[in-house]
């Protein structure tokens, strides 16, 4: 059994040995409840806040005390979702957010509010002056990702940001994929609120975080005590907080280290494939200008479904796109916001590589790609060959 | 103070949260390293992983008598529990009535302020004198206009055991929907959903020696309950987010282990240690109240004031003994425990709250240095038989 060689780290990623380590004894010896008063009490409130510190300083936040833990992304997006959009307001999304944002925009419409979405480009990509474009006015929420789960494209945050605080409106960014492996700093981006989900970044899952501008009007969604400054409330795990601190630190340390790693490994990889395998197209935008771990692929003539199966029995594992559609044979929402034919759109794969992926991981995973599009293209059967 | 302060010092405050278990630790260990991947994924280690979630929904279930497919996994408690009160207030439609127990933790308190902002009427039904619920009172506030009636099945506080299934009849009888925040009581009493009579059922994992950042909530019925989160549509679209798997396997390893406890002599012998803590305070101290009695208690939970004291005031006399002065969500101010000032107890002596709740870890050594320690402090303050 040839060793599996794990492509899909845009889905989630093993827990960093050295995080894992920060973790532990939060577990169990010195397991407190950060509200309790007593000395064990206590101490989980400095690790906590020490963790708070870590991950603010990721991200470029000057206080810490912006920043409130979550269970994960989801719960991030919508927290900023529901929490920053108003009454009288539209919600204005991209129309290739994370399921998360787009649910739980719909949920908001579903309550009275508007929905509106930004159009992309062929490569994903939000155009500058879409905010303009779609009437965007005082009271507004806008949300567009910094970093596209699915093809990798880098969104103009920047812009977008400053385009919708003319128009008065309020601006949040998913930066879930971004963190770890791109360069995150809220005041570079200008936004008035950013998500992250830890286990994207050699965290664990379970916790996520949610940076709020001072200032910015927030109204939390969950209600039932005074932790996170009232607006988080619940125990909160510390635990998986001095995870998320450990991989914060981590991540801001060797950021650079990291960004050029994944993205040589990645563009091995797209070499590798294209020169072994003919029919091959890359979707969104050419590297550089992409997130560094991030392949998306169309094989000609192939469904992805049968290509998936294919490369599972080679032993690589890939995605047809995010983890949580997998279930679905539908073209994603995304590849279809871009405009792609229906043929390249269905015949698309990610492959993420991450911290864990080695050089010749890759060059395994290219022969063992064309050895899987070759035998689905000489109709030999799913069997595996010998 | 005479302790030694090389010993370490008595954790009484397990109602606040417990450690998590070595077993669930190790139980949990391979998902955070080798078996990282996302179970929504399409390949085998995905499967593997998924499997997992299965067997910790199936060992929750059976700990609680509910079905497996009954079972969604949360972030917590609290999530659990603004989920139930605005789904299940929802889920009445026309029904604009939201009754909850005057002693509920504040996230089914607030949750209920903020539906009452959003236009429910919000009923709260007082408890008796001993911290149980006033079954009587609950029934005159019933009838069709009740969407939903939540009341815990124990209390936080002072460890009282609601009568959650007479609950359910009454509100059953006009059609309503019932919630229980079981927060306290799973792990430390048998609980089961069909005995309850439940709907709905909070668990919280840190609580039963399983981490922060996990609980569930419990749906006996198929009541299609809009989700809180939603997006990537997992947890059967009732709860969306990428499932948090190693808290769930050791969510589902707690579980077992709990059982495992309930069905042994664990329960017994810390109720009988938790008594004797009781009875050494009792038989020292004349100004000592003990609060629950003759009220049935979780095994775990002695709620005391010692006239004369605060609550802090008395654990900062004894530092060798961490415990709480009642929820560590709800640092009583000057009002004092809100639990003990529902029971009618008066403001000053509601400021005494010293909630010591004993883990299954807890020994006779312990105990009895604990109580050494609060009968030395309570002393330290002028005598026993007068107040300050």
């Amino acid at each position: 059994m040839p060793q599996r060689i794990y492509l899909d780290h845009a889905a989630t990623g093993p827990v960093d040995p050295r995080v894992f380590e920060a973790m532990r004894p939060w577990l169990s010896e010195r397991f407190g409840n950060a509200a309790a008063v007593h000395r064990r009490g206590q101490e989980a409130r400095a690790a906590l806040e020490a963790a708070r510190a870590q991950v603010a300083a990721l991200i470029g936040a000057g206080d810490p005390a912006d920043l409130i833990f979550t269970s994960g992304g989801t719960e991030a997006n919508q927290l900023a979702l529901v929490g920053l959009s108003r009454p009288g307001g539209a919600v204005v999304t991209s129309a290739v957010e994370h399921a998360s944002v787009l649910e739980a925009a719909r949920a908001l419409a579903s309550l009275g509010r508007v929905h509106r979405q930004l159009p992309v480009t062929s490569l994903a990509l939000v155009p500058k002056e879409a905010v303009d474009e779609a009437g965007v006015g005082p009271g507004d929420l806008v949300s567009v990702m910094l970093v596209q789960n699915e093809v990798g494209s880098i969104e103009p945050v920047r812009a977008i940001a400053d385009a919708a605080h003319r128009r008065g409106a309020l601006v949040h960014t998913d930066a879930v994929q971004a963190a770890g492996s791109w360069p995150v700093d809220v005041a570079e981006l200008g936004v008035d609120a950013l998500s992250l989900s830890a286990h994207k970044f050699g965290g664990p899952q379970g916790v996520g975080a949610l940076w709020i501008r001072p200032g910015a009007p927030f109204a939390p969604l969950f209600a039932g005590g005074a932790h996170e400054r009232g607006r988080r409330p619940g125990t909160v795990p510390v635990a998986l907080a001095v995870g998320m601190g450990e991989a914060a630190r981590l991540a801001r340390i060797e950021l650079p280290e990291r960004a050029f790693r994944l993205s040589r490994l990645r563009d091995r990889l797209l070499r590798e494939v294209r020169s072994r395998v003919r029919g091959v197209e890359l979707n969104g935008p050419e590297p550089p200008e992409r997130s560094p771990g991030n392949l998306n692929l169309s094989f000609e003539g192939i469904a992805a479904g049968i290509l998936l199966v294919r490369l599972d029995l080679e032993g690589v594992e890939a995605s047809a796109g995010a983890a949580c559609a997998s279930g679905s044979t539908d073209v994603s929402h995304v590849l279809r916001a871009m405009g792609l034919p229906p043929g390249r759109a269905q015949s698309a794969l990610r492959f993420t590589v991450g911290t864990t992926t080695r050089p010749r991981d890759i060059d395994e995973a290219a022969r063992r790609i064309r050895r899987a599009v070759a035998g689905i293209r000489e109709g030999r059967g799913v069997a595996r060959e010998a | 103070m005479s302790a030694p302060r090389t010993r370490a010092p008595v954790y009484l405050d397990h109602n606040a949260t417990t450690p998590v278990d070595p077993r669930v630790v190790g139980a949990m260990a391979p998902y955070w390293t080798e078996r990282f991947h996302n179970p929504s994924s399409p390949y085998p280690p995905s499967a593997v992983v998924r499997q997992a979630i299965a067997d910790a929904r199936a060992a929750l279930a059976r700990l609680v008598g509910a079905r497996p497919e009954g079972v969604v996994f949360t972030g917590g408690g609290t999530e659990s529990d603004n989920w139930a009160l605005r789904a299940g207030f929802a889920r009445g439609r026309g029904r604009r009535r939201l009754v909850v127990s005057a002693i509920e933790h504040p996230a089914v308190l607030e949750t209920a302020a903020a539906l009452g902002r959003e236009g429910a009427e919000v009923v709260s039904v007082p408890v008796d004198a001993h911290g149980v619920v006033a079954v009587e009172a609950l029934e005159k506030v019933l009838d069709e206009r009740v969407a939903l009636v939540s009341v815990m099945l124990a209390s936080n506080e002072i460890g009282t055991i609601q009568p959650v299934a007479e609950v359910s009849r009454r509100a059953h009888a006009v059609g309503a929907l019932v919630h229980t925040d079981a927060s306290q009581a799973v792990g430390k009493i048998p609980v089961d959903v069909e005995a309850l009579g439940v709907d709905l059922l909070t668990v919280a994992g840190h609580k039963l020696y399983a981490p922060k950042g996990v609980g569930a909530l419990v749906i006996a019925g198929d009541l299609g309950l809009e989700p809180l989160l939603a997006g990537g549509g997992q947890e059967g679209g009732r709860r969306s987010g990428t499932e948090n798997v190693p808290a769930i396997v050791g969510l589902g390893e707690a579980a077992r282990l709990a059982g495992a406890w309930l069905a042994g002599p664990g329960p017994r012998r810390q109720g009988r240690l938790r008594d004797t803590l009781e009875s050494r305070l009792r038989d020292a101290l004349a100004r000592v109240r003990v609060f629950g009695p003759p009220a049935p208690r979780l095994p775990n939970t002695l709620a005391i004031a010692v006239a004369g004291f605060t609550g802090a005031e008395l654990l900062a006399a004894c530092p060798e003994i961490l415990a709480g002065t009642g929820s560590a969500c709800h640092h009583p101010g000057d009002a004092g425990s809100p639990t003990l000032r529902a029971m009618g107890v008066d403001a000053a002596t509601a400021r005494g709250l010293v909630r010591l709740s004993l883990g299954r870890a807890t020994t006779g050594r312990e105990v009895g240095r604990a109580a050494a320690a609060l009968v030395a402090a309570a002393l330290g303050r002028g005598g026993t038989s007068e107040e300050a």
